[in-house]
């Protein structure tokens, strides 16, 4: 058994532990509700640009646009989103999980892939993947600019066929328990159909068709922009599960040392008077 | 006394036409810029500079790059920059969508 001192010793360390992961799932829960406040903000947006695309989609019934129309999937590229930061779960394994099915799925296509996330870009490049593309997920740096910027230089290389098909791998907030990896196809792009009974007859300036071009880009940089603010608030629910969790193991841990450190005490102790009944009875005789 | 009546009737229409707004929203991708009942507002539209008062038609155009007056109230005039985006009217509510706002002067008509 070990003794006393070095149990004691352990205790401590796993207190500091407790702290550290304590503290990091305090930031995480304060950071989280932001990143649900901006995932909120960035609706009226997302829904206002859908319905436009609805209505548009629908007025011009027989619409031929390179970005609208199917190949033949031999070149994809694959837009990952993770995080920069680790300690957060099984949140980025379970993407690169995702994304090796997928290249298990499709060998016979030549698959490239953009990282945005320090974690995603790390993983695949010690594998020796073919990364186009990469920047950390810090929305600090990857701001709207450089997701429109990125969003353009895919519609670029789509219309000039070196891509047949762009997917986004990303993980779906759910509930701050439950997010789910999520493959969505960015291009080509997929036609909304209306409800008929929503219909309203609108002037269109210029004509709808021009109109559907124009919204084309500014509709993919919103599915983009989306999905990386999804994949932030997820990935601080991962963390905040996880460390809440780390926190109760440590919690665990350390009640049972304390009960073996106690008794490691107690056996010293009983020890020693031992010793010093027997010595005295030695003494007597 | 009918004339009287009749020139009360005009006022009261008057003050109505006075107060009459529509909707206006603001929107950028992360977030609502702007949310209030407006008088007028003039944008500039890729085919030309539009004006948009109340009970305006059904519309969806696109917009250039340029400046948005809002007429907030008859004492007040809102200005904002614009990068290209879309608008839309419908039901007397205006909705614009832009990738990044600047509001440049509250000009305040007395």
């Amino acid at each position: 058994m070990a003794s006393a001192k070095d149990i004691k010793k352990r205790i401590k360390g796993i207190k500091n532990i407790q702290q550290i992961t304590r503290a990091m799932e305090m930031v995480a829960g304060a950071k989280l509700r932001r990143a649900q406040v901006l995932a909120e903000s960035a609706k009226p947006y997302a829904e206002k640009i859908q319905s436009l695309m609805q209505n548009l989609g629908s007025s011009v019934s027989a619409f031929e646009h390179p970005l609208l129309t199917k190949r033949a999937e031999n070149n994809v590229a694959l837009i990952l989103v993770t995080s920069d930061r680790g300690l957060c779960g099984a949140y980025n394994t379970n993407l690169f999980k995702k994304v090796q099915a997928y290249f298990r799925e499709n060998q016979d296509k030549k698959i490239s892939l953009f990282c945005i996330g320090k974690k995603g870009n790390d993983f695949f490049k010690h594998r020796n993947y073919d990364i186009r593309y990469y920047s950390p997920s810090d929305n600090k740096i990857m701001t709207l600019d450089k997701v429109n910027e990125l969003v353009d230089k895919m519609i670029n290389e789509y219309t000039n066929t070196f891509f047949d098909k762009v997917l986004i791998v990303f993980s779906k907030f759910v509930s701050v328990m439950n997010q789910i990896p999520t493959e969505r196809p960015l291009l080509p792009v997929e036609k909304i159909e209306e409800k008929e009974d929503r219909r309203v007859d609108y002037i269109f300036e210029p004509g709808a068709q021009s109109l559907l071009e124009k919204l084309f880009p500014k509709y993919l940089e919103n599915q983009l922009y989306n999905a990386i603010v999804e994949s932030y608030a997820s990935e601080l629910a991962a963390r905040l599960v996880s460390m809440k969790n780390a926190t109760k193991s440590a919690g665990e841990m350390i009640d049972s040392l304390t009960l073996t450190y106690n008794k490691a005490r107690q056996a010293g102790i009983t020890k020693e008077i031992l010793e010093i009944i027997s010595g005295a009875e030695a003494l007597k005789g | 006394m009918g004339d009287t009546g009749d020139v009360s009737y005009i006022t009261t229409q008057k003050d109505m036409a006075e107060d009459k707004t529509f909707k206006l929203e603001l929107i950028i991708p992360n977030e609502v810029v702007f949310s209030k009942d407006v008088i007028s507002i003039t944008a500039p539209g890729s085919e030309g500079c539009l004006g948009i008062l109340p009970q305006h038609a059904p519309l969806i155009t696109s917009l250039k790059e340029g400046q948005i007056k809002i007429q907030e109230s008859q004492k007040s005039e809102l200005l904002v920059s614009i990068r290209e985006g879309f608008l839309e009217v419908l039901n007397d509510k205006v909705v614009i969508l832009v990738d990044k706002t600047e509001i440049e002067t509250r000009a305040s008509l007395s």
